[in-house]
């Protein structure tokens, strides 16, 4: 009934807007294609009887609708549509739609075939209300929290894959949000993600400011039932960028499962077409012993990485004004495996882009990176 | 003593000349410096006032394509920023936020900021030909170079003083040189030329189209020629502005910055 409703809904929405466009209502929104290739590695394919050459089609079609209500008073939409074709079974999945700090379930599968299926969801709904110095956030939304460029330690709500390429936004996460201004760059953040029982809900909160031309955070809460404390800063050394984040994660019942996890960053612009960043990242959730690794979580989406210690470098080179090329690079430092990605994006007009991309993963036998598979993907998007 | 007076008269006067030429080639330099000076900041001021709100459109125009964009600003003085971008739509909520040397971005679509660090100043400003130094350095003009009326030209049939603009030492700019043409009907700038440290023209800013908005004359339309790049140029066009209003300082912060739309 609630999944008709809010059909019905933006129905509504897009009826009002093509009949009576208004300053009170916004919409935006954008459709993605990405089909991609992928080659699994041998082993892997036999043990899940899934075939080694493998084609996927991810569709994604994303509706962003703001309503104004009154005075700095708003609500907030970003629904989406995805259909998803694969020929094989897959070993990760690349359209998960569902994370762990979502609390109501707003995504549901009209179509779930074997080989196909489409699915809606809705990835930001929130009422955002602000009031003196004071910004209210209360629903699905995103919340940003940390500087790294590749990873984010600090961001206890959304943290995205840097191997990914079918989305490029991060999760919406359900809370209550309110973020106090005390000055142009000094800020409180308090945030309340509900979970199913009052004592598995996670709260915590960044204060950041900025001093001397860094901008710095700390930041601190209670989260999957362990006590976190970090911090931040993004600055300038020398013409480079620097920012670091980190964080150390302790429950109390159990503080042998301690760890600290941080990353640090620079980048720097050496012409006016080339750009290079590099980031290290201490995963302390991670194991440095490959027998170790948590396979489970990372194949549900609910850790990045398994390993301990990563080096990732990135360059990026304008081709053309309207052509850039990147080049990815990632390393577990521990057991050496790796990945590379490449990827060529050219602005065919001012709503439309294409790009070609390709990832490569090396690496010994159950290694990080051996499980993933190969790709190659084109990816066009188109804004309205 | 008829004759005696009037030596001594002859004395005092070549005396008199003697000290007015001796004032005039020990002052007039100086005299003519403040002037240039002056002028340069009257031009700057009529530009950008205490403080602004207008809407733009930003042209890129190549040989091979044309993009337009549409944003909205707000200035105090030379300062505080903030620049949103309204269209295209990809691009559209994308901000800009200069407080003195710092810049931020906040791109909409991935809802993320970026601080810029210094080595990226140069890098160019949403595929225009205007830099992220553009932005941050506006105030060098006034303050960062010094300035002399080197002669007085024409300039789309309008008399100017041609300014040249001379980087003080240790000035953080990355210009060699400057020529800043005023028209001298109304003080308004009408060009300016960029030269790097060995003397090459790169850029060329041409101001036109000159009506009244906002309450004051000024020239509607800037276009910036790329030298490096024949055939390349990016063309502001101003749709509204006012001038002088009272901005809150809430809007250059990183609360709006990072408030969506």
């Amino acid at each position: 009934m609630v999944k008709r409703a809010m059909i019905l809904l933006l129905l509504s929405l897009f009826w009002i807007r093509e009949t009576n466009a208004q300053d009170w209502l916004s919409f935006s929104g954008y459709v993605m294609e990405v089909p991609v290739y992928q080659r699994v590695n041998g082993t892997l394919a036999r043990f899940f009887g899934t075939d080694r050459d493998q084609w996927l089609n991810v569709a994604r079609v994303r509706l962003r609708p703001t309503v104004s209500l009154w005075s700095n008073a708003r609500v907030s939409l970003e629904y989406e549509i995805t259909s998803f074709y694969h020929s094989a079974p897959l070993f990760f999945d690349i359209a998960t739609t569902r994370n762990k700090r979502q609390v109501v379930d707003l995504t549901w599968n009209p179509v779930n075939e074997p080989k196909y299926s489409v699915i809606h969801f809705v990835d930001r709904l929130h009422f955002d209300q602000r009031v003196g110095f004071a910004d209210i956030v209360i629903g699905r939304q995103r919340i940003a929290w940390g500087t790294g460029r590749i990873w984010n330690p600090t961001d206890l709500f959304n943290p995205i894959n840097p191997t990914s390429f079918a989305k490029i936004e991060k999760d919406g996460v359900d809370a209550a949000l309110t973020k106090l201004t005390f000055g142009d760059f000094t800020d409180l953040t308090l945030v309340y993600n509900p979970q199913e029982g009052w004592k598995t809900s996670n709260a915590g909160f960044r204060f950041r400011t900025n001093f001397n031309e860094y901008d710095m955070s700390i930041v601190g809460g209670h989260f999957d039932k362990r006590v976190i404390v970090g911090g931040d800063f993004a600055g300038n050394l020398f013409q480079a960028g620097v920012r670091g984040e980190g964080i150390l994660s302790a429950d109390r019942h159990n503080l042998s499962s301690s760890f600290a996890s941080f990353i640090l960053g620079i980048d720097y612009q050496f012409t006016s077409k080339f750009y290079g960043l590099t980031e290290y990242h201490f995963n302390g959730e991670g194991t440095k012993d490959k027998s170790g690794y948590d396979l489970l979580r990372l194949s549900r989406g609910e850790i990045i990485n398994v390993g301990r210690d990563y080096l990732a470098l990135q360059a990026s080179y304008l081709v053309h004004p309207l052509v850039n090329s990147m080049l990815s690079y990632m390393r577990n430092l521990d057991d050496r495996s790796q990945f590379f990605g490449l990827l060529v994006s050219c602005s065919v007009t001012d709503e439309l882009a294409v790009a070609l991309g390709g990832q490569l993963y090396g690496g010994d036998d159950f290694t990080e990176f051996w499980y993933y598979p190969g790709a190659v993907y084109l990816k066009a998007d188109y804004y309205f | 003593m008829k004759a005696r007076s009037e030596i001594t008269m002859r004395k005092s006067r070549i005396v008199g000349l003697v000290s007015s030429f001796l004032f005039i080639v020990a002052f007039a330099p100086a005299a003519f410096c403040q002037n240039a000076d002056a002028i340069i900041r009257r031009a700057e001021d009529l530009l950008r006032g205490k403080s602004s709100k207008g809407t733009f459109i930003m042209r890129v125009i190549t040989p091979e394509y044309t993009r337009e964009m549409r944003m909205e600003t707000w200035w105090v003085g030379t300062d505080k920023a903030l620049i949103v971008i309204r269209s295209p739509k990809r691009e559209a909520g994308n901000k800009t936020l200069k407080i003195k040397n710092e810049i931020w971005s906040y791109l909409r679509n991935t809802e993320t900021t970026i601080r810029i660090p210094p080595s990226m100043m140069l890098q160019s400003w949403n595929g225009s030909d205007f830099t992220n130094d553009d932005l941050v350095r506006e105030s060098s003009v006034a303050d960062d170079y010094t300035h002399k009326i080197v002669s007085t030209d024409v300039v789309q049939s309008e008399k100017c003083w041609k300014i040249e603009l001379i980087p003080k030492p240790d000035a953080p700019v990355v210009w060699g040189k400057l020529y800043y043409w005023v028209r001298q009907t109304d003080n308004l700038p009408a060009r300016v030329e960029y030269y790097d440290e060995r003397g090459k023209l790169m850029r060329t800013m041409v101001f036109s189209d000159y009506k009244v908005m906002g309450g004051r004359k000024l020239p509607a339309t800037w276009t910036m020629i790329n030298h490096a790049d024949p055939g390349h140029r990016t063309e502001f066009e101003i749709l509204d502005i006012s001038f002088d209003i009272k901005i809150s300082d809430r809007v250059f912060s990183f609360q709006e910055l990072e408030r969506g739309n």
